[in-house]
């Protein structure tokens, strides 16, 4: 999948996504293990990576 | 430190580093970080490389400046290879990019930790060293200093008289001091008379003291510093300024161990240490019958000789650091250190006023001074013209004959070196030496290294 995102729309979705990223690792560290949540996390965290490597590969050509 | 223009980032990376013990300080802005730089000292700033108005390598040139113990690492979401080579040349501590990697950053946290842990506990080697290397707050770490301080802890317990000489501000109350505090005495008063400030008449009343009706005015009975400092020790400075007729009852004192107030026969028991400083040339001034010889003798017992500051210049950078902590304190300014240049300054001035000059000239440096460090800049403007050239300039006449001759061919050399504005075959020339010759001097002297700083240099 193609994005066609502007270097400043690029820059801050990956700040945000960032930041997603980063609350959802540390919820994932604070999480016990037998905790049903710890699931739930775990998605945000797969959905929120697989943004930031999208918004990462439409970068790819100008880098 | 945390400088990041997006809040969510500020308090992700808070909340991140929270576990590793680190308190932080959050900068939404660059020029707030750079505002707050100068109060809040960080160990280690965190700080995104794209960010409006001040961009995160202005940071980063802005903290390697004014704080360069303040470890750097830029983050960004969008890596360059420029950019990180960039970071790096300008001494960052790491690159990191968004997603963080949190354990990357503890990581380097903890390096950073160790590291400033590392340093505390150097320093603290260091001052315990320095504690070896002083005496009653005196510093000297130079090869005389530490001989003059031996003499001193030697004779300290013994003599009843001593005799301190040195140029002015070298430091010879700070002996007096010394004495006094190695000695059997150190419990017991210490007492001081400036000789060169006391009204010659009034000499002999301050001196032993007097009766009531001695002379007019002396409305009652009164006790003499001799007196005042029975049991311990009495230090005469400039000594040499005492009227000839004061000499010979002080001669007295010294021999009798009895003081007679003016316009009193009672003579009284004193049990006094005296310790006489002069930065004249008693030895002269007595054979030429201006201060009496037996006077001399009796004080000469035990001669300490204090070195001028320019004969112990590898004690400077020390003087230097203990001074600078002291008057940061006092003026409660951030200042730690000094400049390269500054200290190269300081190194190589000629100190007509010695140990008490530097003093001077960096009390007024760190008065005026703004930021961490002390600059070039702000020696040269505290310092006295004379005092900057790097040797006396009639030289012959205000050389120390007790120099020695490896001090004064050095001082020699950066002077005709100065006077040939650092031509190193015209000063071969006029020195009488080659060129090769003269190379191997400097270098035996240290002076090849740094060199000595030509008089255009700014210095």
């Amino acid at each position: 999948m193609a994005l066609n995102l502007t270097p400043d729309a690029e820059h801050a979705l990956k700040n945000y996504l960032a930041i997603i990223l980063g609350y959802v690792e540390l919820l994932l560290d604070e999480v016990e293990a037998g905790d049903p949540r710890k699931a739930d996390f775990e998605e945000m965290k797969k959905a929120a990576a697989a943004a930031v490597a999208l918004v990462s590969q439409n970068a790819e050509p100008r880098a | 430190m945390v400088v990041d223009d997006e809040p969510g980032m500020l308090s992700l990376v808070e909340r991140a580093v929270r576990t590793t013990g680190f308190r932080t300080i959050l900068c939404s802005s660059a020029s707030e970080a750079l505002q707050r730089l100068p109060s809040d000292r960080a160990d280690v700033a965190l700080v995104d490389l794209r960010m409006p108005e001040i961009g995160g390598l202005d940071v980063l040139r802005a903290i390697r400046q004014a704080q360069p113990q303040c470890g750097v690492i830029l983050m960004t979401a969008h890596a360059s290879v420029d950019t990180a080579i960039e970071a790096v040349k300008l001494g960052a501590l790491d690159y990191l990019t968004k997603p963080l990697d949190f354990e990357r950053l503890r990581q380097l946290l903890t390096g950073v930790e160790e590291e400033a842990r590392r340093r505390a506990e150097l320093l603290e080697a260091d001052n315990a060293t320095a504690h070896r290397l002083e005496l009653c707050g005196m510093i000297g770490r130079s090869a005389v200093m530490q001989e003059l301080f031996g003499l001193v802890k030697r004779i300290a317990p013994h003599a009843r008289t001593a005799l301190v000489t040195g140029e002015t501000g070298a430091g010879k109350e700070g002996i007096a001091r010394a004495i006094h505090q190695y000695g059997p005495r150190k419990n017991k008063k210490f007492v001081t008379i400036n000789c060169s400030a006391v009204v010659e008449t009034l000499f002999e009343s301050e001196l032993f003291g007097h009766a009531r009706g001695a002379f007019t005015g002396a409305t009652e009975h009164k006790a003499g510093l001799f007196e005042a400092a029975d049991g311990g020790t009495l230090f005469l400075d400039e000594v040499g300024e005492l009227p000839a007729a004061v000499q010979a009852k002080l001669l007295r004192v010294l021999e009798t161990g009895e003081v007679q107030r003016v316009g009193s026969l009672q003579p009284k028991k004193v049990d006094v240490r005296v310790v006489a400083a002069t930065n004249r040339d008693l030895r002269r001034e007595s054979e030429n019958g201006s201060f009496r010889r037996d006077l001399f003798y009796r004080l000469n017992l035990v001669e300490l000789d204090v070195p001028p500051l320019r004969e112990r210049r590898e004690d400077i950078p020390y003087l230097v650091a203990a001074f600078v902590r002291e008057f940061a304190d006092r003026f409660e300014k951030p200042i730690e250190r000094v400049s390269p240049a500054a200290e190269r300054l300081l190194i190589y001035a000629s100190w007509p006023g010695n140990v008490r000059e530097l003093r001077n000239v960096l009390e007024r440096a760190c008065m005026l001074a703004e930021g961490f460090s002390l600059s070039e800049a702000d020696i040269a403007r505290c310092m006295p013209v004379e005092s900057s050239q790097a040797a006396p300039p009639p030289a012959a006449a205000t050389r120390d004959s007790g120099a020695d001759l490896e001090t004064v061919e050095r001082d020699h050399i950066i002077e005709v070196l100065r006077a040939e504005r650092g031509n190193k075959v015209a000063a071969a020339r006029r020195l009488g030496i080659s060129r090769r010759t003269l190379y191997r001097r400097l270098e035996r002297h240290g002076l090849l290294t740094p060199g000595v700083p030509a008089p255009g240099s700014g210095l």
